[in-house]
């Protein structure tokens, strides 16, 4: 009898409760589909490099997935508690027609158990169906062939679901059981008629709430924009928060106030209605509301950030390399050999066996400070970057003209010539070059080694001198005569080389790498402090991306879907319990085609005042992520971002459609 | 004066070919304007049927019904929502007042659906709120006021279009007697000083000895009617105790 009452109200509730359950299975199907990565990972083909990059993106999901599933946890209840609201007059008569407390409560978590366990056995259906097509995704961001077609099951994600889960659900089942036996019968029969209070704050209290809360949000601002945001995170935190939940607090006064000024205006068709109903609501949903701008802040930064630091390591990766591989060679074993090349044969790596030419040059720090004396043609973020980086000084870095024409000729770029009194320079985007072109066209000169130098814009060359990445270079890089570098500080000695032609570079590469870690076995005593291939940065920059791209969609997802969810499900709500409210609007004879639209734009209105927030947010927040990482190429990813916005874009929108088509369908009702 | 109200042989009936029931069987009547007409009846006599079929909310199956010469059985669906806002006003026993706007904006909210302008608009909201005497509580909310209060802000949404016809569906059902007395002395006053022509259902005896002629219904047929002419209101109580008590004492229960 227990289990027949409560399937039936079950299956009631997957109707009305679309969104909740939809939900539920959406929260599992992610879950599980993340994390079963390893076992998706175990049928590709990869290579050493690539599998300690996929190692890291997985260790990454496991530590933010113990996040999200507290965070879905809390969701769960929040539905689930509008679910029992919903039902608080069925749940009285049960109780007046003399069942007892315990047996509702058991109904109840009867049929909390019976929604769980669909919503878990779909969810991992989907969950499992979806992870076969993550694989073939994931396969094409290594760039790596699957070896045969696998069906993927992942016991231990399945487990690790229906744990999670399943103690997420007895949570909720108590809650529920402890709910109902505090309740007072006459409070459940009634719970319908009573009204939301409708008394709010003095205006100008609303006001004063609303200013100061856009006060502080400006100060936050501020200080992104001032570059501060590295140093003073809590201090944005601390303005910004705040400032979001004091604007929500008084933001119904506020709008009402302006919404009620123009008269006409006010008075016409369905607006004061509208507007009655929208500033009713926010009033007594405006911490939640404050929340969920919040959240979808995160999200917008996690998924456009993910996606523009994704791009730019993408844009790292593809980066116009023109060489194979490299060595940083120490300066004191390069003078021993007489030269970085024969360091090398010294070793034991016959470099011309595996290269066809090399290039060898020294690089110096000069004694320019680019912070100093470039300040004025440089933009705010260069410049940030440059002082976050090192220090309050930062020096150019210096190379004697002709050793680094050897390496320009290595990569087929015209050679420098520099006269006594002049500098060349290198830079690796042309934003930086345009503005150092300014700088000597404006007639400056550079200080430097006592001597006054001219820049010479034939000089300029833009190109990537580094495999390693363009961030762990110095900005700028100056050519100067050869003598005159002396007295500067020797960093390292470059040898850079393009592999032998006829033989696929990949087999070159792992031969040279093989031959290297067998010699390091014999002497660990290497001539060089680092070595890259072009391949192995590839491959490691691979990882990365897939790394940033997966957790940042994990995240921006689950935050997303919480927080439309919550949007929907108070929208659901207040027309649940607005029903009488439009009953009464079409006894008035209000036409069905003018309460529709008055539903749509409540709706509208309600899910786009948290957004539009949430965005003003984010276009600081990713402004100040994006210098925060130290983004020296940054040149257009923001193309990259909108991508990020477009996802956001869709699952906000398909909850918005399913939240206006069910709260038409709701207060259609009798 | 010629008659507002004319309704000519119609009839209701619900159900299928197997079961029907005859809500409205061949019922004619005339209501003249300025007239304040009562109808009584037992409960599935068909008084709500009647009231619902002339404030065409629910089609008539077979008949006609005039309102002031148009004939609204013939008027598309689309017509009829609007016809029904600007010539009609419906006061409800469960008030319906929307408890998210105040006492004015609830008033204003049935003239702003209308398209009237706020101008006009300000100037009917103070007339219809001056009229029944509730100019001081038109800033509260529905939560604020008592029942009396609230039909009386309902009558006052009502008549603020200045309907040809207001139909009142039992508005004193679920009031106390002082505040019942007091709504319906507004009732007559309405009729009498502005000349609005009222039908009320009820099935209170006292509440019907407020109306200058009640028509009886049973079985959807009227059974008889009554008018009140010169008699004081306590002469026409005692008529009405008569009939009800000839129609049968079913009349406590009746909804």
């Amino acid at each position: 009898m227990l289990c027949k009452l409560a399937f039936r109200n079950v299956r009631k509730s997957v109707g009305d409760y679309a969104v909740y359950f939809i939900t539920l299975m959406f929260a599992v199907m992610f879950f599980y589909a993340f994390n079963s990565l390893d076992a998706q990972q175990a049928i590709m083909d990869l290579n050493e490099n690539k599998a300690t990059s996929a190692q890291m993106m997985l260790e990454s999901i496991k530590v933010f997935s113990t996040f999200v599933a507290v965070a879905l946890a809390i969701l769960i209840l929040y539905a689930n508690n509008f679910l029992i609201k919903r039902r608080n007059k069925e749940l009285g008569i049960y109780l007046t027609l003399g069942m007892g407390k315990g047996r509702v409560a058991g109904i109840l978590m009867m049929e909390t158990l019976l929604v769980g366990i669909i919503a878990l056995a779909a969810g991992l259906f989907l969950g499992i169906l979806f992870s076969q097509g993550m694989s073939l995704i994931t396969a094409k961001m290594f760039e790596v062939q699957l070896k045969e077609y696998v069906f993927v099951f992942s016991s231990k994600a399945a487990i690790q679901s229906i744990i999670y889960f399943g103690v997420m659900f007895l949570c909720v089942m108590l809650f529920n059981a402890v709910r109902v036996s505090k309740q007072k019968i006459i409070k459940l029969l009634h719970s319908d008629v009573e009204n939301e209070k409708v008394i709010g704050k003095k205006t100008w209290v609303s006001i004063l709430m609303t200013v100061a809360g856009i006060v502080l949000i400006i100060v936050a601002y501020y200080l992104i924009i001032k570059g501060m945001m590295i140093m003073y995170l809590p201090l944005v935190m601390l303005f910004g928060i705040p400032g979001t939940f004091l604007l929500f607090a008084g933001l119904s006064g506020f709008v009402y106030k302006i919404a009620s000024r123009n008269k006409k205006k006010y008075y016409k068709g369905l607006n004061l209605f509208v507007t009655r109903q929208l500033t009713s609501k926010i009033n007594s949903t405006h911490t939640s509301m404050a929340l969920i701008c919040l959240m979808l802040f995160v999200t917008m930064v996690t998924l456009g950030a993910s996606s523009g630091v994704s791009a730019a390591v993408n844009k790292e990766a593809g980066r116009d390399i023109r060489f194979d591989a490299e060595y940083y060679m120490r300066p004191a074993e390069v003078e021993n050999a007489g030269g970085g090349v024969a360091a090398l044969e010294d070793y034991g790596i016959p470099v011309d066996k595996f290269f066809k030419e090399t290039a060898e040059y020294a690089r110096y720090d000069s004694d320019v400070d680019m912070l100093a004396d470039f300040a004025e043609y440089l933009d705010v973020a260069q410049a940030n970057e440059m002082a976050g980086n090192m220090d309050v000084h930062s020096f150019a870095g210096a190379v004697p003209v002709s050793q680094f024409n050897s390496f320009l000729r290595l990569i087929g770029e015209p050679e420098v010539t520099v006269g006594e009194n002049e500098v060349g320079a290198v830079v690796y985007n042309e934003k930086l070059a345009e503005n150092l072109e300014n700088f000597s066209n404006d007639g400056n000169k550079i200080h430097s080694n006592g001597k006054e130098y001219t820049l010479s814009p034939d000089g300029i060359r833009i190109v990537n001198t580094r495999i390693m990445g363009a961030a762990s270079n110095a900005m700028m890089i100056f050519i100067y005569p050869d003598a005159d570098v002396a007295g500067f500080e020797l960093r390292d000695v470059m040898v850079d080389g393009i592999y032998i032609d006829g033989v696929p570079k990949e087999e070159t590469d792992q031969s040279l790498q093989a031959l290297q870690s067998q010699l390091r076995e014999e002497n660990p005593e290497r001539p060089f402090s680092g070595f890259t291939t072009a391949l192995t940065s590839q491959d490691s920059s691979i990882g990365l991306r897939v790394t940033i791209s997966f957790v940042g969609i994990y995240l921006g997802i689950t935050f997303l879907v919480t927080a439309a969810v919550i949007l929907a499900l108070q929208q659901l709500s207040a027309a649940n319990d607005n029903k009488k409210r439009y009953a009464t609007l079409r006894k008035l004879g209000t036409e069905e085609k003018m309460i529709n639209r008055s539903l749509l734009k409540q709706i509208v209105i309600y899910f786009l005042i948290p957004l539009a927030i949430a965005a003003v947010h984010a276009i600081f927040g990713i402004q100040g992520l994006m210098s925060m990482i130290n983004m020296a190429w940054y040149e257009n990813v923001y193309q990259d971002v909108f991508w990020g916005l477009a996802i956001i874009a869709v699952i906000y929108g398909i909850y918005f459609l399913a939240t206006y088509f069910s709260s038409k369908k709701i207060i259609r009702e009798k | 004066m010629g008659h507002l109200l004319c309704v000519e042989d119609i009839e209701k009936i619900y159900g299928n070919r197997r079961n029907v029931t005859k809500a409205l069987d061949n019922l004619s009547f005339c209501v003249d304007n300025g007239e304040f007409v009562g109808i009584m009846g037992p409960s599935g006599s068909g008084k709500t049927t009647l009231l619902n079929c002339i404030s065409t909310i629910d089609p008539v199956t077979t008949g006609h019904i005039y309102i002031d010469g148009t004939d609204v059985t013939k008027m598309k669906r689309e017509h009829l929502s609007k016809f029904r806002r600007q010539h009609l006003g419906f006061v409800f026993q469960e008030f319906n007042l929307i408890d998210s706007l105040t006492a004015y904006e609830n008033i204003a909210l049935s003239l702003a659906v209308n398209g009237i302008a706020y101008e006009e608009l300000r100037v009917l909201v103070a007339q219809a709120a001056d009229t029944l005497g509730i100019s001081d509580l038109l800033d509260r909310y529905p939560g604020e006021l008592s029942g009396g209060q609230k039909q009386r802000i309902a009558v006052a949404r009502a008549i603020a279009m200045q309907p040809f016809l207001v139909l009142a569906d039992e508005p004193t059902g679920t009031l106390d007697s002082r505040a019942a007395r007091r709504m319906l002395e507004s009732f007559s006053d309405m009729n009498k000083r502005l000349h609005t022509t009222i039908i009320m259902v009820t099935h209170d005896a006292f509440v019907a000895s407020y109306c200058g002629r009640i028509l009886f219904l049973r079985d959807g047929k009227i059974f008889t009617e009554i008018r009140r002419g010169e008699l004081t209101r306590s002469a026409f109580f005692s008529r009405v105790m008569d009939v009800v008590s000839v129609l049968g004492g079913d009349m406590e229960n009746a909804g």
